[in-house]
């Protein structure tokens, strides 16, 4: 399964960065693909293209605050959690997955 | 022989108008009377006391009259003085300050259920046992029988003729200070009260009273008639009268009457609705750690020894009586102004916290207390510092002040209640002078009218106070008060370095009538063979615009110049600095404003002339390298800034000074200026992103709020940020979204704030794990704060790490390092070489 993830929060110092090193490394251990755009205090980075999000399964928003330009990602399915689920249980994130 | 008026005074008689009819009617011989005719009250017009109970409002009726061999003098000059002068012989009532809800840091919020709060009138943090001392009391009565008239007659003369001896002596003690010289000339001049004394003789004479009773009787009329009054100002001279008519009771009785010496024992915190100041006196200063006192005004005496004393004092606390006792334990935070009971470990500790970040800040700025403030480039700019009076010149000194700038001789005016005289004035400006050991003290003339008025020099009302009547240009009506200055100043100035400044001049005229009448007082000097530093400098404050133009012309007039630019702003830039509708025009960053101070300072040097600056605008650090480069010889501030000051200054070169004002003569508004001095000051006071100070190990907190209160004071402490409570909320703010608790052990707070002067990470290792709320509702026995400048341009680099940082504590390896190292350098080695740290980052 190929996934996409949007990680964004309050501040953009820390937890934005935390959450998108987590779902990496969780989806590496699941055998997922995964590429994570971060909506931090640098702005957008490592960002998803229209391919990007086209090639994906399942789109993640781990984010507290309005994701930026959202309208890209319009039809996909989606999965969205606070961005601390994804320090406290990465796993379960990825086992939300719409079947 | 009688006369009508109105009393014309918003204040009503109070103390001071009463002291001057008072001391007209004593000329004379004839019976004055002043009568209320409202209350139809009659007093005695040669006493002050009697005036003032008559108690005369605004619009009362009043009636003069006026009986004796002397009664056509009496009454032609009393007449002429209601007519002419009584109008302005207004006296300002302290104003009560509505109090404002107080935000407590949250690390004090914690562990602080309750507390008191009043008005801290002395700051510092001081705790101990409560010592409660009741007002000086009078015995109701005393049980002794009436000998003859003529006996308790003369035990009170002789008392009073003592107690007068013992006054006057400790007036001359070499070691009284200004403030109890002002207090016990208070005192002298009840004991000369006609209507006191004819009070306490008419209770011996017709009461059949004992020396003793009649005392008592007229203290409590007295006091009766002053609660009256209802002025703040007066209800404080009550303990005055209870302290006189205490001391006459002792010199009559002895040890018959209560001693009203406080005798302390332990570390103790003296709490009283009042004190008299011979009580405070009193004291033991070696355990008196503060002073809480719930009635108390901030212009009380003891309230101005407390200060001259540099102890800890709360005033106005309110609803502290019924709660307290004897031997409990408080502390006193003269910081916040609140005043904490029973402190339990957790307070206490707060407050060990608080006092250690005090300490430790002042030790990293302790070695150039004894240095010059020199750039990188050798050039060098004197700091002095600003005071109001000898303890705060001492306390500059001791802070490392090069010099005293600009000494606002203000102050002496308006603790006093009355005008002070030569000799009050002689003895304070000495006492400054030989303070500073050879060292300069500037002291500025006489600076009233608009804002802020005196006791006694009642100006008369106007549209635009500002642009009015005040400082340089009242002095030639108020010829005599000005001339006692004067000739205090030049007589004190055979005792150190003194230099005169004045202030409000605006052009040529003014300066050379002071200067005529500083030469006349010399040549009195002269013929009285009397000393005084005939090299004394004279110079004027630049805060007229005008000035600024003709630089060239009072260079021949005067030695030094000194810019005041809190008024030069105003008057510049025509914006009242207390309108708050226009308060973004009120800056000093004005591209206009930075040309005018440019054009100043280029002048006076032109004219072989130095120029200081001793407005708001110079006690500003990011203003600091905008001043070097102005080439300014002096900065004047405030003697806590002193030796960051000196400390900032030798982080840049006068070469980079004199850029940054060539770009700022260059900006177009006050924001581009802003952010060049900001941006200048920080990229100059470089600190790495981590250093030697940032890893805290071994550390022992028992709650969230100590240690975050603990990384936040640190920024403080390593000279990170100018302030650390701030960023201690900012911190608490983003925890209130959700705990920055990640699990494992660690947590990572962070914030965004204006006060840091440096982006930095923190790392604290605790001994004992504490509760953090984090996502796996584990204890965190490690926290890395990250804090970031909220202005910074070109934070990215920074952020970059941080975001580097926020994915390296992720992985268990980088955890597991950082759990199991706990030697700072090789911690910081490891943490600089994780996120790739070179030098300067």
């Amino acid at each position: 399964m190929k996934f996409v993830a949007v990680t964004a929060c309050p501040t953009g110092i820390a937890h934005t960065y935390m959450a998108a090193e987590n779902i990496e490394k969780t989806a590496k251990e699941l055998g997922y693909q995964i590429k994570v755009e971060t909506q931090g205090a640098m702005g957008i980075e490592n960002e998803l293209t229209a391919d990007d999000i086209a090639n994906a399964d399942v789109v993640i928003f781990a984010v507290d605050i309005m994701v930026e330009q959202a309208d890209r990602f319009e039809g996909k399915p989606k999965i969205e959690v606070p961005v601390q689920e994804a320090l406290k249980n990465p796993k379960g994130i990825f086992s939300k997955t719409p079947k | 022989m009688e006369y009508n008026f109105t009393c014309p005074l918003p204040n009503g008689i109070h103390a001071r108008p009463a002291n001057n009819i008072e001391e007209i009617a004593n000329e004379y011989s004839s019976d004055i009377t002043l009568i209320n005719l409202r209350n139809e009250n009659t007093s005695n017009a040669k006493s002050v006391l009697s005036i003032v109970a008559a108690d005369f409002k605004f619009n009362d009726q009043c009636r003069l009259i006026v009986s004796g061999p002397d009664q056509q003098a009496a009454f032609s000059r009393l007449k002429k003085f209601f007519i002419e002068k009584f109008a302005d012989c207004d006296e300002p009532l302290p104003k009560i300050e509505a109090k404002v809800q107080l935000q407590l840091p949250p690390s004090l919020k914690a562990v602080c259920p309750k507390f008191f709060q009043g008005k801290a009138v002395v700051k510092g943090i001081a705790a101990g046992q409560v010592f409660m001392a009741d007002v000086l009391k009078l015995p109701e009565y005393l049980d002794i029988e009436a000998l003859s008239v003529e006996h308790e007659q003369k035990q009170i003369d002789n008392a009073i003729d003592l107690v007068k001896v013992e006054i006057h002596e400790r007036m001359i003690y070499p070691n009284v200070s200004a403030t109890e010289h002002a207090i016990l000339k208070a005192h002298l001049s009840i004991l000369r009260d006609v209507e006191f004394y004819n009070m306490l003789s008419g209770y011996i004479s017709q009461g059949g009273c004992s020396a003793g009773a009649s005392i008592i009787k007229t203290a409590d009329h007295f006091t009766s008639v002053l609660k009256a009054t209802q002025s703040l100002l007066l209800r404080e001279r009550i303990l005055d009268i209870h302290d006189i008519s205490h001391q006459l009771l002792k010199r009559i009785y002895g040890s018959i009457v209560d001693s009203g010496a406080l005798k302390l024992e332990v570390p103790s915190v003296c709490v009283a609705d009042n004190l008299t100041p011979r009580q405070f006196l009193s004291l033991d200063k070696k355990l008196l750690k503060a002073l809480v006192l719930t009635e108390a005004g901030e212009t009380s005496h003891t309230v101005i020894l407390a200060r001259s004393l540099n102890i800890p004092t709360l005033v106005g606390v309110e609803n502290i009586m019924p709660e307290i006792f004897d031997g409990q334990k408080v502390v006193v935070d003269g910081d916040l102004g609140i005043v904490v009971t029973n402190p339990d470990q957790k307070l206490e500790r707060y407050y060990n916290q608080e006092l250690n970040r005090i300490a430790q800040r002042n030790a990293k700025f302790a070695k150039y207390i004894s240095k010059s403030a020199v750039t990188t480039d050798g050039i060098k700019i004197e700091i002095a510092a600003n005071a109001a009076s000898v303890y705060q010149v001492k306390n500059a000194f001791e802070n490392g002040a090069q010099a005293i700038g600009l000494f606002r001789s203000e102050m002496l005016f308006m603790e006093a209640d009355q005008l002070p005289d030569f000799s009050e004035q002689f003895e304070v400006y000495k006492e400054a002078a030989q303070t500073a050991e050879g060292k300069t003290v500037i002291i500025r003339t006489l600076d009233i009218g608009g804002d802020k008025p005196i006791k006694g020099i009642s100006l008369p009302q106007e549209t635009n106070p500002f642009l009015g009547y005040r400082a340089v240009r009242i002095y030639p009506e108020y010829i005599d008060i000005f001339r006692d200055q004067l000739k205090a100043i030049i007589r004190a100035s055979h005792f150190g370095n003194i230099k005169l400044m004045v202030p409000m001049v605006s052009c040529l005229d003014e300066i050379r009538w002071v200067k005529q009448q500083i030469s006349a007082i010399q040549s009195e000097f002269d013929k009285e063979n009397l000393n005084y530093d005939k090299n004394m400098q004279v110079g004027i404050m630049v805060e007229v615009p005008s000035t600024a133009f003709i630089i060239d012309q009072l260079s021949r007039e005067v030695d030094f110049f000194s810019i005041g630019t809190n008024d030069l702003l105003q008057y510049f830039i025509a914006a009242d600095r207390g309108n708050s509708k226009i308060s973004g025009l009120y800056n000093t960053h004005h591209p206009s404003f930075i040309r005018l101070l440019k054009k100043i300072v280029d002048d006076v040097h032109t004219n072989g002339k130095w120029v200081g600056m001793c407005g708001e605008m110079a006690g500003d650090s990011n203003n600091w390298p905008l001043l070097v480069g102005l080439g300014l010889d002096e900065i004047s501030i405030s003697s806590a800034k002193i030796s960051q000051a000196k400390a900032d200054i030798a982080n840049y070169s006068y070469a980079d000074c004199k850029k940054l004002l060539e770009s700022a003569l260059k900006c177009a508004d006050i924001k581009q200026i802003d952010s060049l001095l900001s941006e200048f000051r920080k990229s100059h006071i470089s600190f790495e992103l981590l250093d030697d100070n940032s890893i805290i190990v071994d550390a022992r907190c028992f709650s969230k709020e100590e240690a975050i209160k603990k990384l936040t004071d640190q920024l403080y402490i390593t000279g990170r940020a100018d302030s650390s409570q701030e960023i201690e909320c900012a911190i608490w703010e983003r925890e209130a979204v959700y705990s920055t608790g990640l699990g494992y052990g660690f947590a990572i707070p962070h914030c965004k704030s204006k006060k840091l002067l440096a982006d930095s990470i923190m790392l604290l290792k605790l001994n004992e794990p504490i509760e953090w709320g984090s996502v796996d509702d584990k204890q965190v026995n490690i926290v890395i704060m990250l804090a970031i400048r909220d202005d910074a341009d070109g934070g990215d680099v920074h952020m970059k790490i941080f975001a580097k940082l926020a994915r390296k504590i992720m992985h268990e390896d980088f955890r597991q390092y950082l759990i199991d190292e706990n030697d700072p350098g090789k911690i910081l080695a490891f943490l600089k070489d994780s996120l790739e740290l070179k030098a300067n980052n």
